[in-house]
């Protein structure tokens, strides 16, 4: 089971999509208004941010889980990336930085994942 | 005197120098008359010879210049000598007695000796002056005796005078019948460098006779000979030759010409034209025909596209330009020029098909809405007339020939060009350019690596490409979305643009990756409509949009349905895979009972035996293929948290079933099945085989059982999920109809607006703004009603089949309380036209708080059932916390990729906005 998915989760980085409607969709037109593209970057980059702690928050719960101290060693390492990005993203930094930084904590979380199953 | 030393000379007597006087001027007078006639003579006679042979052909200068002076020598140089010698060399008495000897000899000597005497000077001692006088008088009797006429030589003045005299009647009646001949004759014998032409009786206008002549190579050619004005003769025919071959002849055409037609020649030469006593050479020169060795055009598009001009070469004849760009021809020949023609002539233009046609109404917007002016369907545009054909204004440089710049408009063009070099040559054929007027063709934008219609969970990013193409330049591409709201939708419907890559004129190609995040752009769930568009330099053309994406970003219990029904698709697929080895295991349990050992050997048998493999193999692909798909929803559902955790370890333990029926269990069959059929078995070993393979497809159709067991339930699961999720969900929309309601009520919407109550008004004088708000309001209550009634019937299904007490008491009170009428009957008053507001709101509130109450009752059963669904005392077996930590790790890595993309989705939208601003400034300046 675990194999399973730790396989799934390793070979992974799919975006999946549904091929077929299920929902009940009403296509009703209502009045349309216009989102506003100038809404600042600061401020979407700030909510961005506030959804990375969150991501924090759950690594350190599962740091309060794991008794495998490699495992704690990875993970800790993951949420102080996670720190970095969330720093980043509150100074509305997007840039490359910010996303090499994010691309590594999905590198960790992996290298976690597989040292748990091992 | 003394005798002795005195020199003393006799002279002649005087009567003897009388004699000899008179002799020596006869004598003179005989040789210089001789002299004369002799030099008039010679020159008549040249002259005469000239004038003779010139009737006859032209004389070369140098002959006759060797007549002339041949004439003249015995003028020049004869008579000089003939003087010389008999004038001067007769001037004293002893020339002369000597010529008298020769005559008379005697007396010759005499008179020689008497000469002498009188010369000789000696004394009187030897010569006695009386001898000699005495000797001197008898000669002089002597001579006196005799004639000395007799003694002068022959004279031929009788006969030179004769001669003259016919040469010069010979001349006389030469000038008297041919007097041009004859002034013609005398000035080429008197000067014979002199440009005057050999005068002829027929005469030729050379002049219009072009010499050197240039023949195209090859070809037949003819030549014209006029007669001249001042002709004194008109000969019926005359003959050319050309070179040294057979002479051909030609009448006189209307008494003024003869035309000589020759075939085509190949070697330069000339032809001598005859005719009377007149002959003309002409030199031919075959050359062939100028040719085309370039031909360009420089085409200069127009100003808006901002493309520096183009050099074409047009040497196929064809030439295709944007309407509106100025066009300049350029020939290039193989020798100059002398004359150039080309006229413009506009062709009816075949209307194109658009390789963009509008797209189909999607969100009540089209492309050809912001399109250029170009007609509807069903429209015929209006066709101009075409402008007459007008000639090209050429100029010649050397072997070049330039056009003036011309502008192509809509319509099509054909320019023949024809030519002649300075030879006179004319082109062999016309050159023919058509030229092709093109429109400024539509961008064509598209989108790749996306499907077209997808469903996603909120706040996931979507990544995909954006393209564009155009025949020119590109300005910029980018994103442009319009929202649709759904049952789920909370917000506003969306719209926007947003550019991502900005081109320049020479760009006609424009590809973009990008990282699109809903959630940047505010857009709440709803279904979007989302396409890429591409923009060109043509003036008042605007966007040009792709085909749509339909996105429809689905809220959490909305995805959560949507995996469940996938989920349930997935469980119905292994269901047929089963059935498929059910009868895969008949067929292999046939062979075994009814074959034996040796029977199974049979090639008959090993054919059954290769098909039940092969059914085997493609049921073991179907079984992987299951899996994969199995991974996916897995995956997808990860996202989201409203999952039940039970539900994905359900999954979860699908997958590994699947995993191991793909990759072990059918495998195992399958070679079996192989081994059985093996020609190097013993019927002993294939017979084992088969029944081995028989064993592990009973073992894996057991396993599929388990598995589509398992998975059921966890589809209970889900499903029991989704009635708590869609209860809430109509809770939240009653929800929302009271809070709308309460603003409206205290004026919020509207600050200038009373606020409206149906109690105090009447519905026909509802503010517009209330009204709007109350059908809106209708509407969603409409909604909210279907899904509940969905929702009860379903319910009422579920219970049927899982005879779970919960779903039972809910299904049993939502009968009860009439629920689905009593939401009918608020929808009626919501309308615009009752306006019960107060009364709305508060059913709408007590309504709310019904559903919650189910939605928790479900929720409860649901964590009961959960909880002791295998996970034991004591927190559950290791493999649990395993799975669990695995699960929490994927919705990790899933949320962390989402904020990534998410990341990525708002750096592109600031650098988008930079691009927008840059963009913005370079216009102001």
């Amino acid at each position: 089971m675990k194999k399973t998915i730790t396989a799934i989760l390793l070979a992974s980085s799919l975006i999946v999509t549904a091929k077929e409607p299920a929902t009940k969709s009403d296509k009703k037109a209502v009045e349309k208004t216009t989102v506003d593209p100038e809404a600042t970057h600061l401020e979407k980059s700030d909510q961005l941010s506030i959804e990375q702690d969150k991501q924090a928050s759950n690594v350190i719960e599962l740091i309060i889980e794991q008794t495998n101290p490699k495992v704690v060693e990875l993970l800790m390492e993951v949420e102080v990336l996670m720190a970095n990005a969330t720093d980043n993203l509150e100074e509305g930094n997007t840039g490359i930085e910010t996303i090499t930084t994010e691309t590594e904590i999905i590198e960790k979380i992996f290298e976690a994942a597989k040292e748990k199953s091992q | 005197m003394n005798r002795n030393s005195k020199d003393n000379t006799t002279p002649i007597p005087e009567e003897l120098q009388k004699q000899l006087a008179g002799f020596q001027k006869s004598l003179w007078r005989i040789k210089i008359t001789e002299a004369i006639l002799a030099g008039l003579f010679g020159l008549i006679t040249s002259f005469l010879i000239v004038f003779a042979i010139e009737r006859i052909d032209e004389m070369p200068p140098t002959v006759r210049l060797v007549i002339l002076l041949a004439g003249t020598s015995l003028a020049v140089l004869f008579a000089p000598y003939w003087v010389r010698r008999w004038v001067y060399g007769h001037k004293r008495e002893v020339q002369l007695a000597r010529l008298i000897a020769k005559k008379f000899p005697k007396l010759g000597d005499r008179l020689v000796g008497v000469v002498e005497l009188q010369d000789q000077k000696q004394s009187e001692e030897v010569f006695s002056d009386e001898l000699r006088q005495a000797a001197m008088v008898h000669v002089a009797n002597q001579a006196a005796k005799r004639d000395m006429t007799e003694a002068l030589p022959g004279s031929r003045n009788r006969k030179l005078a004769l001669g003259l005299g016919v040469v010069g009647a010979a001349i006389t009646a030469g000038f008297a019948l041919a007097p041009k001949a004859g002034s013609n004759a005398f000035q080429r014998w008197i000067n014979p460098f002199s440009n005057v032409n050999h005068y002829t009786f027929t005469q030729l206008d050379t002049e219009k006779i072009p010499n050197p002549m240039v023949v195209p190579l090859g070809e037949p050619f003819s030549i014209t000979a006029p007669l001249s004005e001042q002709t004194d003769r008109r000969p019926e025919t005359a003959s050319a030759q050309y070179g040294d071959q057979t002479p051909i002849t030609s009448g006189l055409a209307e008494n003024t010409s003869y035309t000589f037609d020759f075939k085509g020649q190949e070697v330069q030469s000339d032809v001598t034209i005859k005719a009377g006593d007149t002959k003309h050479r002409v030199t031919i020169k075959p050359l062939t025909r100028p040719e085309v060795t370039g031909f360009d055009a420089v085409v200069t598009l127009p100003d808006y596209l901002q493309l520096p001009p183009r050099n074409i070469d047009i040497r196929t004849g064809a030439l295709s330009a944007v309407e509106g760009s100025k066009i300049e021809l350029t020939g290039t020949f193989d020798r100059d020029l002398s004359k150039i023609s080309s006229t413009l002539i506009p062709v009816e233009k075949e209307t194109p098909l658009d390789p963009n046609p509008p797209l189909a109404e999607t969100t009540g917007e089209s492309t050809s809405d912001k399109t250029d002016g170009e007609p509807k369907e069903g429209e015929e545009p209006e066709k101009e007339p075409l402008p007459q054909p007008s000639p090209l204004r050429m100029a010649i440089n050397g072997n070049q020939a330039t056009s003036s710049p011309f502008t192509l408009a809509s319509h099509n063009a054909k320019i023949p060009f024809d030519w002649t070099d300075v030879n006179g040559l004319d082109s062999e054929a016309t050159f023919n350019l058509s030229v092709t007027s093109l429109t400024d063709l539509k961008p064509n934008p598209y989108t790749r690596g996306v499907d077209r219609n997808l469903m996603i969970l909120d706040g996931k990013a979507i990544e995909f490409e954006i393209s564009a193409e155009d025949d020119f330049g590109l300005q910029e591409i980018g994103l442009e979305w319009r929202g649709e709201l759904h049952s789920g939708s909370t917000g506003k419907p969306a719209a926007g643009s947003v550019p991502f890559e900005l081109g320049s004129p020479s760009s006609s190609r424009l590809t973009k990756e990008i990282s699109f995040s809903h959630k940047e752009y505010g857009i709440s769930p709803q279904t979007i409509y989302l396409r890429s568009y591409a923009i060109d330099y043509k003036p008042e053309r605007g966007p040009v949009y792709s085909e749509p994406i339909i996105l429809t970003i689905l809220t959490k219990e909305q995805h959560s349905e949507m995996i469940k029904n996938d989920f349930d698709r997935l469980i119905s697929k292994l269901e047929d895979i089963t059935r498929r080895e059910l009868e895969n295991l008949d067929a292999n349990e046939r062979l075994d009972q009814f074959k034996t050992p040796e029977a199974l050997q049979t090639p008959e048998s090993r054919k059954e035996l290769a098909e039940s493999e092969a059914r085997e193999a493609e049921n073991k692909e179907r079984a992987k293929d299951l899996k994969e798909k199995m991974e996916e929803l897995f995956q997808e559902a990860a996202r989201n948290e409203d999952i039940p955790k039970e539900s994905m370890k359900k999954m979860a333990d699908t997958m590994k079933n699947l995993q191991e029926l793909a990759e072990q269990d059918l495998p195992e069959v399958e070679q079996k099945l192989s081994d059985a059929q093996s020609s190097k078995s013993t019927p002993e070993k294939s017979k084992k085989d088969l029944k081995e393979a028989i064993e592990k497809q009973k073992d894996a159709i057991e396993k599929m059982r388990e598995t589509i067991e398992k998975a059921n339930k966890a589809s209970e699961d889900f499903e029991a999920a989704t009635f708590v999720n869609r209860l809430k969900e109509a809770a939240r929309g009653e929800d929302r109809i009271v809070s709308t309601l309460r603003e409206a009520m205290l004026g919020s919407l509207s600050p200038k607006a009373d606020y409206i109550t149906g109690a105090k008004e009447a519905a026909g004088n509802l503010d517009p703004t209330h009204k709007r708000t109350l059908s809106d309001l209708e509407n969603q209550q409409k909604e909210i009603t279907t899904e509940v009634r969905w929702i009860k019937e379903e319910l009422g299904s579920f219970f049927s089949r899982t005879q779970k007490e919960e779903h039972g008491k809910v299904f049993e009170h939502m009968n009860e309380t009439r629920i689905d009428e009593k939401l009918e009957e608020l929808r009626q008053i919501l309308s615009p036209d009752v306006a019960k507001s107060f009364q709305s709101q508060k059913f709408a509130s007590e309504h709310a708080e019904t559903l919650n109450e189910w939605a928790k009752l479900l929720e409860g059963s649901q964590d009961e059932d959960g909880g002791g669904g295998g996970g034991g005392g004591g927190g559950g077996s290791q493999e649990d916390e395993d799975f669990e930590f695995m699960l929490k790790v994927m919705k990790m890595v899933r949320a962390e990729q989402d904020i990534r993309s998410r990341t990525r989705s708002l750096e592109q939208l600031r650098r988008a906005l930079e691009l927008k601003k840059g963009k913005a400034e370079n216009k102001n300046n």
